[in-house]
């Protein structure tokens, strides 16, 4: 097994070389330089170009891409156009509200689409199922930060059930609190998910009910809850966490405006402040670091198959 | 539709040749389909579940066309004169004229702020805009760009990801290995963030903003067909029709191609919600279409926070596009249940 | 020689277009202790729906509508749940046409033939394991204990059936319903199988209701053949007299397209027409679109099961009633 994810890595690696190189091409061809962010955008043209020059852009393009890449694979991704840190430090600050949050609303998803995919998938033709149905569609028909909008006006404004600008507080330091902060924009995601998720659930079930292994089963005389623990929920397992572990990169990235919304201190956000500021060098870092963890999800759903599936694991 | 500088009446004719092709093109898919058994068990499978939801479609795509059937000249009374010169849809004409100061709450009879007598008092029944635009009016306009944006990018994106996908699948080997690299780059990237910097390269008009989303959203279907045609190209008949000495590309076109044409039609309608969730994400960010529900209610957002709050008129942008989307969503569920290749054969 | 199953009457239907099509019509069998009732027809005949309605294990939206099943007298169809759950697998077992897909690939074959043991009778896991292997090594599979922890992916086809069929004998049922235990399985396999069936019925004295459509099979283990056409019994009668001496006219075309009877030199028999799908079921008997002694009584209505000829086979047929 060892052996199967080194040739998966391995597999990765020209697929991050290539990727980087898109990333820093593309970014490179936005209009407007990042110089401006330090000099402000009606400076005197030698102040952009000695700027430019700090900032070594006055370099052959090839050359600008090595010297990234080379600081990229030690971590280095430069200094942030706003404030002048290193990026990586910043991201690395970052980190933990963002993993709070994919946390979280990973948890509300998943609670949301098993109890509703299991259910319509057991009882296709009842009116609980035509509700889920429709809560399905519903659930990817509003982007995720009207439904915080929305939220937030309801519970946090006008109510003041939970705070209407989120801090960043660590589960373990304040528990109660975190859960307060977080729980507004994790449902709001988590609800987006739960209408992806659902759907996979019941279809995989769906699948693995009508396999003639469970007629097998039901044919030695095991009940319901023997069939589903034993036969089913196995079986079902590996589209249901193909489409977990590729949504994870997507709650991370794809929270921009949730966080900036509920003043989260995440990746999201930073991403955020860096468009606007057109902070090159954090942007490039944030599409690195993203595919850095789609190929790293990749690479854990592979070893999740093998765990769940004896047919992968000998081969 | 570029939005740069086409004269008005080639505007208007361009718009009008399009819904004419749509309906042409309606009008012929309509008699292909109930020739064929297969189909047409599919869409009526597809009535007789969600009814409700093809009509609440029909009715946007209804006003979509009356959106984009326009011309030039005629004026109502009252109307400044630019607009006698522009290209003006059935739509525009229907509120021509109706256009207030400012603000107004709905059914009202004054302005909002300086409590003005307004020109067509009890008139807006959702009121009016900061331009005095009848908010009915504004949202209605929206259908045409909602489904602009979806329509428009999946007929980019689906042929793409459907060439790829197909053609990676059924050849294998180098090919699939360098559609799978090209595949893997992009989906690795961050959607939003690709997005964004794309639309910051290409510019902010609606063919630009389409494109990019078909960038950025063309690799899942990918995948989808080329798992498809690597199954279809195992089965017995394409073998037998090799034995037969067809061609690559005759076995593609009559035979893989078709057995994913019912994954189209699926991906086209699930496709179309989530593009149109994309622009309204760009909307909030500044740089989505001009006239999308997403920019109405992102230049709405402020006034959510006055006192009283002016919810007119993002109201029904909102309502609107979560219809839509909820009706589009409904109508591609389904879809997927009636086109399950394991049922297909059954209805006839 | 008592009686163990006997099925009269047994109707299951299914909703087409609209109406409720009888899939198994009016079925009606018996089998005797320790003996072997092969239920002989085409694919789409029924046979196998049949089957599966003697364990309730009908699959949606297919419904029992009429009849009763008996086992040893009881009439098991207004049996609760929980009472079905504890005559499969118990009682009577079944072993399916696809061992293929019939094992669940992520569980180990011993555990899932336990499985089958350890839900009807309390067993201790170390005593249940020996009885496992014993049995693994009974019905043929070579180097038991290894490959009582094997996964059926590691097992090739005539394996695999042979852990069905142990699967379905660790509880010792008094019937076993074979759905086409050799169909999937190569010619040699096949043989094999049928003879382990034999000696399996020998030595445990089970009852099979063997369901097939190859006459050599049947010939080599049935006691007695039901044929069925379109859902109904047509012919019944001990095998000797019903392979010897077919009375139905299905019957005789089936056994006289056989190739072993074809004479050299000239065409194969093949029975005209094709079977109808239930959608098409004509009225009266069902065969007459196919049957070369059709004639008018049997558009009105349908035959049923006679002692006729008398003596030899039970026919539905109204040709064999006239002139037997």
């Amino acid at each position: 097994m060892v052996s199967y994810i080194v040739r998966r890595l391995l597999q990765f690696i020209p697929v991050l070389f290539l990727a980087s190189i898109a990333v820093w091409a593309i970014i490179y061809a936005v209009p407007g330089s990042p110089a401006t962010a330090l000099v402000g955008t009606d400076a005197t043209p030698e102040a952009l170009a000695a700027a430019e020059q700090r900032l070594g852009l006055d370099k052959p393009v090839p050359l600008q891409y090595l010297q990234w890449l080379s600081g990229a694979v030690v971590g280095d991704f430069g200094d942030s156009a706003i404030n002048g840190a290193p990026v990586l430090g910043q991201l690395a600050e970052r980190i933990p509200a963002s993993l709070q949050l994919a946390f979280f609303s990973l948890m509300i998803g998943l609670l949301l689409a098993l109890p509703l995919g299991i259910v319509s998938a057991l009882q296709p033709r009842s009116v609980l199922t035509k509700v889920i149905n429709v809560y399905q569609a519903a659930a990817l028909a509003i982007p995720t930060f009207w439904v915080g909008i929305l939220l937030i006006i309801g519970l946090a404004v006008k109510r003041n059930v939970f705070p209407s600008v989120s801090n960043f507080v660590p589960l373990w330091v304040d528990p109660v609190g975190a859960f307060r902060h977080t729980f507004l924009p994790a449902l709001c995601l988590g609800i987006y998910i739960s209408g992806i998720i659902a759907r996979f659930v019941s279809a995989s079930l769906k699948d693995t009910l009508a396999q003639d292994y469970v007629r097998t089963a039901r044919a030695k005389g095991a009940g319901e809850m023997a069939i589903m623990s034993r036969h089913v929920l196995r079986n079902s397992l590996v589209p249901i966490l193909t489409q977990v572990v590729m949504a994870i990169p997507f709650l991370f990235t794809g929270s921009l405006l949730l966080e900036a919304g509920f003043g989260i201190p995440g990746l999201g956000a930073v991403t955020f402040e860096a468009i606007q500021a057109n902070d090159f060098s954090t942007l490039r870092a944030m599409v690195f670091l993203g595919s850095l963890l789609f190929i790293l999800g990749q690479i854990l759903t592979d070893i999740s198959y093998t765990l769940v599936d004896p047919r992968i694991r000998l081969q | 539709m570029t939005d740069t500088s086409l004269s008005p009446a080639l505007q208007a004719l361009v718009s009008n040749s399009i819904v004419l092709l749509l309906i042409v093109g309606g009008v012929l898919g309509g008699r292909a389909i109930r020739k064929n058994d297969i189909w047409r068990g599919a869409c009526s499978g597809l009535f007789a579940r969600r009814r409700l939801s093809v009509i609440v479609v029909g009715l946007y795509v209804l006003v979509a066309l009356a959106d984009s059937i326009s011309w030039v000249g005629g004026s109502a009374a009252g109307e400044d004169q630019v607009a006698a010169h522009e290209a003006r849809s059935l739509i525009d004409r229907a509120f021509a004229g109706t256009k207030e100061k400012s603000y107004s709450a709905p059914f009202s009879k004054t302005e909002f702020y300086d409590k003005s007598p307004l020109r067509h008092p009890k008139k807006h029944w959702f009121g009016t805009d900061v331009l005095g635009l009848d908010v009915v009016y504004v949202t209605l306009k929206g259908a045409k760009v909602a489904l602009l944006i979806g329509g428009l990018t999946s007929l980019i994106t689906i042929p793409l990801a459907l060439f790829f996908g197909m053609t990676a699948g059924y050849f294998g080997g180098k090919i699939d290995d360098a559609v799978f690299l090209l595949v893997s780059i992009l989906a690795s990237m961050p959607g939003i963030l690709l997005l964004i910097v794309l639309i910051m390269v290409m510019g902010r008009s609606t063919l630009s903003v389409c494109i990019a989303l078909g960038i950025t959203s063309w690799v899942g279907f990918c995948r989808l067909s080329r798992g498809e045609a690597m199954k279809l190209r195992e089965l017995d008949y394409v073998a037998a029709a090799r034995a037969l000495g067809a061609s690559h590309t005759k076995i593609l076109m009559r035979h893989i191609l078709p057995n994913l044409m019912h994954l189209v039609v699926i991906t086209f309608v699930l496709l179309f919600s989530s593009l149109v969730l994309a622009e309204a994400t760009l909307a909030w960010l500044g740089i989505g279409v001009d006239g999308s529900w997403g920019q109405m209610i992102a230049a709405a957002k402020d006034e959510l926070s006055r006192d009283p709050i002016v919810w007119w008129n993002i109201a029904p942008a909102g309502a609107a596009l979560f219809f839509l989307l909820l009706a589009v969503n409904l109508v591609g569920d389904a879809l997927r249940d009636v086109l399950d290749p394991r049922t297909l054969g059954e209805r006839t | 020689m008592s009686t163990l199953l006997e099925l009269e009457g047994l109707t299951t239907s299914f909703p087409i277009e609209g109406k409720l099509v009888p899939i198994v019509d009016e079925v009606s069998l018996k089998i005797d202790e320790g003996k072997c009732l092969a239920l002989v027809g085409e694919s789409g005949c029924g046979k196998s729906m049949t089957a599966l309605s003697i364990l309730r294990l009908v699959p949606r939206p297919g419904v029992i509508t009429s009849g009763e099943i008996r086992i040893d007298g009881r009439n098991i169809l207004p049996y609760s749940v929980p009472q079905m759950r504890a005559v499969r697998g118990d009682d009577v077992s079944m072993i399916f046409q696809e061992p293929m897909t019939s094992l669940n690939p992520v569980t180990r074959v011993g555990d899932q033939v336990l499985e089958a043991l350890r839900l009807h009778e309390k067993v201790s896991k170390k005593a249940a394991q020996q009885r496992g292997v014993a049995l693994f090594k009974r019905v043929g599979i070579p180097d038991p204990e290894a490959r009582f922890r094997s996964y059926p992916h590691q097992m090739s086809g005539g394996l695999k059936q042979r852990v069905m069929i142990a699967m379905a004998l660790i509880t010792k049922p008094r019937l076993l319903l074979a759905d086409e235990p050799t169909t999937a399985l190569d010619v040699t396999i096949q043989a094999q199988i049928i003879e382990l069936l034999r000696e399996l019925q020998r030595d445990f004295k089970t009852a099979i209701l063997l369901i097939t459509h190859d006459l050599g099979v049947v010939n080599q283990l049935a006691d007695e053949i039901s044929v069925m056409y379109a859902g109904r019994v047509v012919e019944t009668g001990p095998r000797q007299k019903l392979l010897g001496s077919p009375s139905h006219p299905y019957t005789k075309g089936l056994l006289a397209a056989l190739p072993s009877r074809a004479l050299p030199g000239q065409p194969l028999f093949e029975i005209q027409g094709t079977v109808p799908s239930p959608k098409d079921w004509p009225e009266g008997c069902r065969f007459r679109g196919r049957c070369a002694e059709a004639r008018e009584v049997c558009a009105a209505s349908i035959p049923r099961l006679q002692d006729n000829p008398p003596g030899l086979t039970r026919t539905a047929c109204f040709a064999r009633e006239e002139s037997p």
